[in-house]
């Protein structure tokens, strides 16, 4: 278990089924956030991701499943749910004719936001506007408008933040812009994001939910799912490129404790080591009795990527059930369950 | 109430911003002040207003469908109506909203031809009938508020303007001659009385006459429930689908 201490639950979801017609778009998905968290969605396209933010913002109702914003169940409660999110599409929803303060302001009306002048000047400010509040959004830069979308967002002052694949089409440094936005954001407000981007889920959020195929396959911080997907250590070593490979997979594979050898360049190895095992000494005399310079011998952690590419792809190629890696990966498992003082510890408003 | 007129507000302000308001509006004062003028400068013209305004109905047939086939489904091409969805706003709000920002866009059309009556006024020797233009100028309203909720009714089917606009003014034209109908099959025969009463040109006419009859009004606003009713329900079939 790891210590889930951050008090309040913002977004309860709970055994969270979608149908498409027949085709089943999200299986059974159950997770939480806390405030004040950043939570990044991974997946690849089609995974569920944008169908799990539409549920949550009220766009879609589950085929069966609940979900709770704030407290707020988004299907019996919708507007008390939708007053409490602030919702970023993946398609910029904006109206070009308008100018930026004017779009501002209808959303505004819309949220019923009391004293709009200093909602929306305090929105612009916070993702650099201040001087475009007279332009109109049809001239502006995909990744002004970008900005428009994400004080949209935050206009109202929701507690909860959705924001659908934020950097998509932005160049690298817009996508740089709108993730130190993002990272501003944190603390005040639960922020879900989506992204198929690994180093962006890496640097921004503060936990990862994998979903694939309708499932989710993965939840915990990058750290720990780094450490924790990789089983054992992986260790990098450096030999002499002229050395045959196929001779020193042979040599590194026999010690006591290796898992698997693969080169990845000239002389220079991965060993997967098994759980719970240093067998780095062992590796270093297996290359020095053989007479090879060892060159480099280091421990390297698996990237996020390197786990996003193994579980997906494991899911698509040979249909390993997904559900195992719940053993190893999701460490909330005890409190996802639906228990029986749920009810109490959503309710936000008692 | 207030998201209603929040909805209304943006979609009045987006007519003005919009090429398609100014040309239809243009058009319109165009056509209607070249055939006031033909009437009136006509010898042995007679101060009526009365058959200008039976063609100005003829005209919303084409220009009420281009005004509302943008809509809905523009809305959800750009994927606004998204927005608007999951923001704290009923969806009949929202088909409403829109609805009532083109009517007060439409009214400003048909003010302006009052320009027309102000000029009739004038030339008129023996004054004018008023109760007959009265009507006539709510039938005008009445109609152009129901080709529009039916305009927004195609409109929430398609993402597609053009097609929102052409089923919109088929719909119309359908209805508008289903009186022929009434010829077809004989006034006498029940099909032939329904069709009868269900065509919109014949109610529109009515208001013509100086007499409103409350059955031409509760049609006209049966029509327009009815439409904003079933757009309302398209838009949130879309949710279910």
């Amino acid at each position: 278990m790891t210590n889930r201490d951050h008090g309040e639950v913002m977004i309860e979801v709970d055994h969270l089924t979608r149908h498409y017609g027949p085709a089943p778009a999200l299986q059974e998905i159950s997770f939480r956030a806390y405030r004040g968290e950043i939570v990044g969605f991974l997946g690849p396209n089609g995974a569920g991701k944008t169908t799990t933010m539409r549920i949550l913002t009220g766009y879609l109702p589950p085929t069966s499943g609940r979900a709770f914003v704030a407290g707020h169940d988004v299907v019996t409660d919708s507007m008390a749910a939708r007053r409490s999110v602030g919702y970023l599409p993946e398609t910029t929803p904006l109206y070009p004719e308008m100018t930026v303060w004017n779009y501002l302001d209808f959303m505004a009306r819309l949220h019923g936001v009391r004293d709009r002048d200093t909602a929306i000047e305090r929105a612009m400010s916070r993702v650099d506007l201040n001087d475009r509040a007279d332009q109109q959004i049809g001239r502006l830069s995909k990744g002004l408008r970008q900005r428009v979308g994400i004080a949209q967002a935050v206009l109202h002052d929701p507690p909860v933040i959705i924001l659908d694949e934020p950097t998509i089409g932005l160049d690298p440094r817009q996508i740089r812009e709108v993730r130190s936005l993002i990272e501003e954001l944190r603390g005040d407000h639960t922020v879900i994001l989506s992204t198929h981007i690994l180093p962006e889920a890496q640097q921004v959020c503060d936990r990862v939910l994998i979903i694939n195929r309708g499932r989710l396959v993965a939840e915990d911080t990058p750290d720990h799912l780094t450490s924790r997907l990789s089983g054992g250590q992986r260790v990098r070593l450096s030999t002499a490129p002229e050395i045959a490979a196929a001779g020193v997979r042979a040599a590194l594979g026999a010690v006591t404790g290796v898992a698997e050898v693969s080169d990845v360049g000239p002389g220079i190895y991965h060993v997967d080591l098994e759980a719970g095992l240093d067998a780095r000494p062992e590796l270093a005399r297996a290359v020095v009795a053989q007479n090879w310079p060892l060159l480099e011998l280091v421990p390297v952690g698996m990237s996020l990527e390197d786990i996003f590419l193994e579980l997906t792809r494991d899911a698509v190629d040979d249909g390993v059930d997904v559900d195992s890696y719940d053993e190893v990966v999701s460490l909330g498992e005890g409190d996802l369950a639906a228990d029986d003082n749920q009810d109490e510890e959503v309710n936000l408003d008692g | 109430m207030a998201n209603l007129l929040t909805i209304t507000r943006r979609e009045i302000g987006a007519f003005f911003g919009s090429p398609i308001f100014w040309v239809l509006a243009t058009a319109f004062m165009v056509f209607s002040g070249f055939v006031f003028s033909i009437i009136v400068t006509r010898p042995g013209a007679q101060a009526d207003m009365l058959p200008l305004l039976g063609l100005y109905g003829t005209v919303l047939l084409f220009v009420a469908p281009l005004m509302s086939m943008r809509l809905l489904a523009e809305e959800q091409r750009s994927g606004t109506l998204e927005l608007l969805m999951t923001s704290p706003v009923d969806d009949w709000q929202v088909v409403w909203g829109k609805w009532l920002g083109a009517l007060f866009m439409l009214g400003v059309i048909i003010a302006l031809t009052l320009f027309h009556v102000a000029v009739m006024l004038r030339l008129a020797t023996e004054g004018i009938d008023v109760g007959p233009l009265a009507g006539s100028y709510l039938g005008l309203v009445l109609l152009g508020a129901a080709l529009l909720a039916i305009g927004v009714l195609t409109s929430s089917v398609t993402q597609n303007q053009v097609v929102a606009g052409f089923l919109a003014i088929m719909a119309v034209l359908i209805l508008w001659f289903l009186p022929l109908g009434e010829q077809v099959f004989g006034s006498d025969s029940a099909l032939g009385s329904t069709l009868g009463y269900l065509g919109l040109s014949d109610h529109y006419f009515n208001f013509g006459q100086g007499l409103i009859d409350s059955r031409d009004v509760v049609y006209m606003l049966s029509l327009i429930a009815g439409s904003l009713f079933l757009a309302t329900r398209i838009l949130e079939s879309r949710r279910w689908r």
